[in-house]
């Protein structure tokens, strides 16, 4: 094999360790994104987002809702919308855990506030 | 000598001891714990001092801030509320035919407890309730003559003792203990109470700031912030707070943040109205 046929190689060698780099993405750069949810349909989805629907009512009327449920379920809406089911429910059993977590708290605290009154 | 149940015992002993003395506690208890809290942790500072917050524990900000004072960026407000507060609805009649004393020197009995009502009613509250009243409408709380109008009613009733009362009425305590269950329980995604920042962590860094403490804290409001550029009420810094702690905020002069008013005013009795105030 000559050099010219040789550089060539090196050439197409690199552009496909390149590509193969690209389609790879780290921890980090899949962190944000939601794994597929075995299964979903809009059938699911609709009863996880009614599900956290009720749960977000729930910590309302304890006075304790969170700062972004109100805003995952929004953007669930907005993917189901767009046929992302397994993202919807995804974010839609997140606002739903929020909702549970913040009826907790506010159990909790129904007590547990006595013990830092400044005594 | 102690095993491990033994230790557990104690410890819920104490709990239930701090609950029973807290259920029990009167405002007055409060007030004077709350009080002397402050004076323990910080025993250099005067008590007076507390109505100008984070410029009584820090003296670099205070300098800052008592040349900010020489040429207050409040005084505009000062002067539109005023001007709106002199200037007589549509019926002929003003703010003054509304209030005690005609509105003059009066911030510091603010925010009462309406016995007809069953309602804690802040400042601007009445003021709105003046409004309509007069047939015109009520003004947005965040609004530039709200807080023009609240700023000058505060600047008229400088140097006057705060004197919240707490009626012997058992609507008027219930408001009380909202207000105080607020103040001490966590919220949102952060898990934090107002008084983890402003009791057990005041003094303390957050980012480049220190956190005030809440004796004295609304001695000073209405208070133009340097950040947004504006004036802002005392229920905007509430609602900044709770949206920091990433729970949901309640809305401007909501039955919440009235009662949190309610409780934390009386915290400040015997502190001197020192609003509008600046802030960065």
């Amino acid at each position: 094999m000559n050099a010219r046929w040789m550089r060539i190689a090196i050439v197409l060698l690199l552009a496909v360790m390149l590509t193969a780099c690209t389609g790879n993405e780290t921890p980090e750069q899949t962190a944000g994104k939601t794994a597929p949810v075995p299964g979903a349909t809009s059938e699911s989805f609709t009863a996880m987002l009614l599900a956290a629907q009720s749960a977000q009512k729930a910590a309302a009327a304890a006075g304790a809702e969170w700062l972004e449920t109100g805003a995952l379920i929004d953007q669930a809406r907005l993917d189901a919308e767009q046929g992302n089911w397994d993202i919807a429910i995804e974010l839609a059993e997140k606002a739903k855990q929020q909702g549970e977590l913040a009826v907790t708290q506010a159990e909790r605290e129904s007590i547990a506030w006595h013990n830092r009154v400044v005594q | 000598m102690f095993d491990r149940a033994d230790f557990s015992r104690f410890i819920v002993l104490g709990a239930l001891m701090a609950l029973v003395t807290s259920v029990l506690a009167d405002p007055e208890e409060d007030r004077e714990a709350f009080r002397n809290y402050y004076q323990s942790r910080f025993p250099e500072v005067a008590l007076a001092e507390y109505v100008n917050g984070i410029y009584a524990l820090d003296e670099d900000a205070r300098q800052q801030w008592m040349e900010i004072e020489e040429f207050p960026p409040y005084e505009f407000a000062i002067e539109e509320g005023e001007t709106l507060f002199g200037t007589t609805f549509a019926n002929e009649k003003g703010y003054s035919d509304c209030f005690e004393n005609r509105g003059i020197g009066i911030r510091q009995t603010y925010p009462q407890f309406d016995l007809e009502h069953g309602e804690v009613i802040t400042l601007e509250l009445a003021i709105n309730h003046c409004r309509e009243r007069n047939a015109e409408a009520p003004y947005p709380y965040d609004s530039d003559e709200m807080l023009s109008l609240s700023a000058y009613m505060a600047y008229t009733s400088r140097g006057n003792i705060f004197d919240i009362v707490v009626p012997d009425d058992p609507r008027a305590q219930a408001a009380y203990e909202r207000g105080k269950q607020f103040y001490y329980s966590k919220r949102g995604q952060l898990n934090m109470a107002c008084s983890d920042c402003h009791v057990s962590a005041v003094g303390s860094y957050v980012r480049a700031d220190h956190l005030g403490p809440s004796l004295g804290q609304p001695t000073h409001f209405p208070v133009y912030r340097s950040k947004f550029g504006r004036m802002i009420s005392l229920h905007s810094r509430f609602y900044g707070c709770i949206r920091d702690v990433r729970a949901r905020p309640f809305e401007h002069q909501s039955l919440e943040y009235r009662d949190l008013e309610y409780f934390l005013t009386y915290m400040s009795n015997g502190l001197e109205v020192n609003g509008p105030g600046a802030r960065k």
